[in-house]
């Protein structure tokens, strides 16, 4: 059973400095295996400080964030992030190589191209690869670390209606353990997510804030 | 975040430094830069961090703008100061080492001179600032035309290639680390790194191209947002460096 626990997590950009900007403001949450969540909200809402801090990329200006007890910034291991600009962080020439590059134990690496579909795009380049090929590759690559916490930012922009069915087919593909959170500005392509886990949730969060909770 | 660098940031304050003309400022950067380059002496390291810190307290900018090196660079400096003092020399024994030092704080001082420009002028108006400094060279046969246009576009695409070469190095924290992981990760940093760039240089030609073309250096130069006056500011500007000049050179 896996646990991420937000407490009272605050965050500025810049701290300290002429340029501070607060972008989130006493932020609780709680999430556990099998959740799949949607976070929405308006540009500037504090989105993306939130992803940041929830794949402990950045530690919280004040409070926690703790994944089963410990500094999610202290277990990379655990967390994989899928951005939207995906190209950016797949490293290797080919997805073969960075899929065996990313996989925890090489032995995984086949039973997530099974599940994923992506045995006819093993050889090929990344640079050949089209957006929604790209964030299969890094989500299968976030499988095959076998993360406990997934998160994928704005996942379905500028993908088309396939490219964006495919995509939501590998998400139900991803192990019932492990928490799946969703940033989007489209939460009507990503709504069906919500269905792939034992819990699903949308969190609006505003200016900085945690506004409200829908539960599924 | 705190204290990292923040290059090219305006510090939003009221002070006669940010008021003075942006022409006026570059000048001024550019000429302490090239005397200075001729003669990297004490004197001239003194000179500089007494502008640049009078210039940061006249702006009245906040001590917390000041980055703190990166452990790398402190690195860099320690071995480097370490093998000047193995090299000897007079006096004592210690001229290698006086040397790497002067050098340091004579770099370190012209980049602190660059921040205080960057922290006290908005970054819209660097591009006009160069394209009049430039204008002169138009005689000689330069397209200043072309530089300019892309000084312009660099200083917009700065911010943009940072945050993408940002996320590239923190994203590798999730990759697997091995002996000759810091080798592999380099090179793979470098060549992502210089293709989110080349893209951005895509993308930011094609949307010049879209709109008919960059601006000439001229018409970046009569921006009507950039006011060019020349008055008592600017004179006191020109007297500090004049006298900046006369101490290093006589």
């Amino acid at each position: 059973m896996v646990e991420l626990r937000l407490r009272e997590v605050s965050f500025s950009h810049a701290a300290g400095t002429p340029w501070e900007n607060k972008a989130l403001d006493r932020v609780d949450l709680h999430l556990a295996s099998g959740d799949r969540v949607l976070i929405v909200g308006p540009n500037g809402s504090g989105k993306s400080s939130l992803t940041s801090i929830l794949a402990g990329l950045v530690v919280p200006t004040h409070g926690s964030c703790l994944l089963d007890g410990t500094p999610v910034a202290d277990q990379p291991d655990r967390v994989a992030l899928v951005i939207q600009n995906t190209r950016l962080q797949l490293m290797r020439p080919t997805v073969a190589e960075e899929l065996s590059d990313l996989a925890s134990d090489p032995g995984r690496v086949p039973s997530v191209v099974r599940r994923l579909h992506l045995a006819p795009l093993l050889t090929r380049r990344i640079d050949e690869l089209s957006g929604g090929q790209q964030r299969r590759v890094g989500l299968a690559g976030a499988m095959a670390r076998h993360a406990d916490l997934i998160i994928m930012d704005e996942p379905m922009a500028g993908l088309d209606r396939q490219a964006r069915g495919q995509l939501l087919e590998a998400l139900a593909s991803v192990p019932h353990e492990s928490i799946v959170v969703v940033v989007t500005h489209d939460l009507d392509a990503c709504r069906p997510i919500l269905d792939h886990g034992r819990r699903g949730r949308i969190l609006r969060i505003d200016s900085g804030r945690v506004k409200e909770t829908t539960s599924s | 975040m705190k204290n990292s660098l923040h290059l090219l940031r305006y510090v939003d304050n009221d002070s006669v430094v940010h008021h003075l003309n942006p022409r006026a400022k570059i000048l001024a950067l550019v000429t302490i830069l090239l005397v200075m380059s001729f003669d990297a002496s004490w004197r001239a390291v003194a000179v500089i961090w007494t502008i640049a810190v009078g210039g940061a307290l006249v702006a009245r900018l906040p001590r917390s703008v000041t980055p703190r090196p990166p452990r790398l660079l402190l690195g860099a400096i320690v071995i480097t100061c370490l093998l000047g003092l193995l090299a000897g020399g007079e006096p004592y024994g210690l001229g290698g080492l006086i040397l790497q030092v002067r050098l340091f704080a004579f770099t370190i001082g012209l980049l602190a001179l660059s921040l205080v420009l960057g922290w006290t002028t908005p970054t819209a108006d660097l591009p006009v600032a160069a394209a009049w400094l430039l204008r002169p060279l138009r005689r000689l046969g330069l397209n200043v035309d072309d530089v300019v246009a892309g000084l312009a576009l660099a200083v917009r695409a700065l911010p943009l290639v940072a945050d993408e070469f940002s996320t590239v190095v923190t994203l590798s924290r999730f990759r697997k680390r091995t002996f000759a992981s810091p080798i592999v990760a380099g090179m793979d940093l470098a060549a992502t790194a210089t293709t989110a760039t080349v893209r951005r240089g895509i993308e930011m030609g094609e949307a010049v191209e879209a709109r008919g073309g960059s601006p000439t250096a001229r018409q970046i130069e009569q921006s009507p947002s950039v006011p060019n006056r020349w008055g008592r500011p600017e004179a006191v500007l020109a007297l500090v460096v004049a006298a900046a000049v006369a101490t290093v050179i006589v």
